[in-house]
C-alpha cells in the first residue's frame, strides 16, 4: 500500500538555513546538509529545500548544497525557489535534485510546465501554488512570495498545470501559513478532488492532528511542515506513529 | 578480498549521480571492494564486472538516447547476454529491458526480459498517477539481492509498469489499485521499478547485496 509522505521543508538563504532549527544533537543548525542528514536518519520520507536567496550571483551556493546533500542522503529531494527556465531546472536536476518546484514562473508562463515535463518527465516537475481565500470557495493565486495578486483561480490553475504535465502540486495556503492553526483543508479538498496527480499540503501546521486532518479531510497525498519539525516540537517518528494510529498508512 | 568494477551506464537519462553515490556508499560497507565508474564507453562496459542501468524519464526519449550512443546497445547486449555479467536496471532502466514500451507510441526495447511496458491503471479512480512515494514490495521469489533487508518499503515514481510474458520473471509485486511487478529478473539480469538509490537504508542494503551477488 502506498504510504502518506511526511516532508520537512527547509528555507535556505545564501546556503544557510534561515528559520531556526532546534535539534539537541546538531552541531551547526544553520548547515542545510547537517539538517538534511538528521532528517534522513529520523525517517523523513522526502526533503524539500526552498531557496530564498535574493541575489542571482549567490545561486551557485545553493547548487553546492544540493550536490553535497544528494551525495550523503539517499532519499528524494525537492528543490524550489527562483526557478524560471528549463536551464534552471536542468542545473538543479544535474546537481542532485530529484524534483524541482516551480512557482511564479508557472503562472507567468504555463507553457514552461509543458516544456519541462516533456524534457525531464512529469515525475520531477512540481508546481507550487500559493493561494488565498478571496470569497466563498474561491481561492486566488498570489505570486512573488504572496505579494502579487494574479486574479487566477487556484483550482482551475491546478487542473491546467496537471493537463500540461505537472507531476505533483505543492499547495500552500497563504491564509494559514505561519498561523499554526492547521492546513486550509477546504482548499486542499477542492484541489485534490479535481486533479489526478498527488497534492502536497503546506502552510499552517501547529500539531500532529493538523497533519492527520490534511490527509483525512483535505485528501493530501503528502504533508509538508517546517517549524514544528525544526524546533523539535514533534519528531518525525512520533508523527508517523500518531498518523498510523489514526488509520493513515505511513512508513514506520 | 575481491576487487570489482561496476559500470553505471551514463546515457543522459536522469539522476545518474545519485545511483553512483549510493553504490559507493554501499560498497564502503561491503566486504567486496572496487570502483564505481560512470561511463558510456562500450569497451569499458564490456570490461566491467557488473553493470547498473539507471534512469528517470520517458521510455521513448531514454531508448532513443541509449541507441544514439555509438556501440552502446551492442556492448550491453554482449555484456549481458553473452558474457552474462550481473546487471541491475532501475526504474526506466528496468523498463528498457522489455520487448516493447508503449509510452509515447510503441517503441522497441532491449528485449532481455520478454514483455511490454504499459500504463499503470489503478482500479480505484481516487488513486493518483504517477504512483509516487513509498510502497511495500511482496516477495514472489527468493532472490539473493533481496536478502537481509529489514524494511520492505521502497521509493517509487512511475506511471508505467512492466508486464512480463513469463510471470516466472516476477521477483516481487506491489499493490497500487492493482498488483504490478515491482522487481523482475532472470539469471544475471535484475531490475527494480523502485529507486534503491532513493530508498534510504533498504535501498543501500539492496545495492550492497547486488555488489556481493554472484549469479
Amino acid at each position: 500500500m502506498l504510504k502518506t509522505r511526511i516532508i520537512p521543508c527547509l528555507d535556505v538563504k545564501d546556503g544557510r538555513v534561515v528559520k531556526g532549527i532546534n535539534f539537541v544533537d546538531l552541531i551547526d543548525a544553520g548547515d542545510p546538509i547537517e539538517v538534511a542528514k538528521i532528517y534522513d536518519r529520523s525517517g523523513a520520507d522526502e526533503l524539500c529545500f526552498l531557496d530564498i536567496t535574493a541575489s542571482h550571483e549567490k545561486r551557485p551556493i545553493l547548487l553546492d548544497v544540493v550536490r553535497k546533500t544528494a551525495e550523503q542522503c539517499f532519499m528524494p529531494l525537492t528543490v524550489g525557489g527562483g526557478v524560471r527556465s528549463v536551464s534552471d531546472i536542468q542545473v538543479l536536476l544535474s546537481s542532485g535534485a530529484d524534483k524541482v518546484s516551480i512557482n511564479t514562473a508557472a503562472v507567468d508562463d504555463p507553457n514552461l510546465i509543458h516544456e519541462a515535463s516533456s524534457i525531464f518527465g512529469s515525475q520531477c516537475i512540481v508546481v507550487a501554488i500559493d493561494a488565498k481565500l478571496v470569497s466563498e470557495n474561491n481561492w486566488e493565486i498570489f505570486t512573488h512570495g504572496g505579494r502579487t495578486s494574479t486574479g487566477i483561480n487556484a483550482v482551475e490553475f491546478a487542473k491546467k498545470v496537471t493537463s500540461l504535465g505537472a507531476g505533483e502540486i505543492l499547495l500552500t495556503s497563504m491564509d494559514k501559513d505561519g498561523t499554526k492553526s492547521g492546513y486550509d483543508n477546504e482548499l486542499l479538498k477542492a484541489v485534490s478532488e479535481e486533479v489526478s496527480i498527488p497534492v502536497i499540503a503546506s502552510g499552517g501546521v501547529g500539531k500532529i492532528g493538523d497533519l492527520i486532518d490534511g490527509v483525512r479531510i483535505g485528501g493530501a497525498s503528502a504533508v509538508l511542515a517546517a517549524s514544528i519539525f525544526h524546533f523539535g516540537e514533534i519528531s518525525i517518528q512520533d508523527t508517523k506513529l500518531a498518523m498510523s494510529k489514526a488509520g493513515i498508512s505511513v512508513r514506520l | 578480498m575481491k576487487n570489482i568494477s561496476i559500470a553505471v551506464v551514463n546515457y543522459d537519462c536522469g539522476n545518474i549521480h545519485s545511483a553512483t553515490k549510493a553504490l559507493e556508499f554501499a560498497m564502503s560497507d561491503s566486504t567486496v571492494k572496487g570502483s564505481v565508474n560512470l561511463t558510456k564507453d562500450p569497451e569499458e562496459i564490456i570490461k566491467s564486472d557488473k553493470i547498473i542501468l539507471p534512469g528517470v524519464g520517458a521510455f521513448e526519449s531514454c531508448i532513443k538516447k541509449l541507441i544514439s550512443i555509438d556501440g552502446l546497445k551492442e556492448a550491453l547486449d554482449e555484456a549481458v547476454l553473452v558474457k552474462a555479467k550481473p546487471i541491475l536496471g532501475i526504474c526506466i532502466g528496468l523498463q528498457l529491458m522489455a520487448t516493447s514500451g508503449f509510452e509515447g507510441g510503441k517503441h522497441s526495447g532491449l528485449n532481455w526480459i520478454e514483455g511490454d511496458v504499459i500504463p499503470l491503471e489503478p482500479n480505484d479512480k481516487k488513486l493518483k498517477v504517477p504512483h509516487m512515494g513509498w510502497n511495500n514490495i511482496d516477495a514472489k521469489k527468493n532472490h539473493p539481492v533481496f536478502n537481509n533487508i529489514k524494511s520492505s518499503d521502497y521509493y517509487f515514481v512511475h506511471s508505467y509498469k512492466f508486464s512480463p510474458l513469463d510471470k516466472e520473471t516476477i521477483i516481487s509485486s506491489t499493490n497500487y489499485g492493482e498488483d504490478f511487478a515491482s522487481s523482475l529478473g532472470k539469471n544475471n539480469i535484475l531490475g527494480t521499478q523502485f529507486h534503491p538509490e532513493k530508498s534510504q537504508a533498504a535501498g543501500v542494503n539492496l545495492l550492497k547485496n547486488f555488489i556481493e551477488w554472484s549469479p
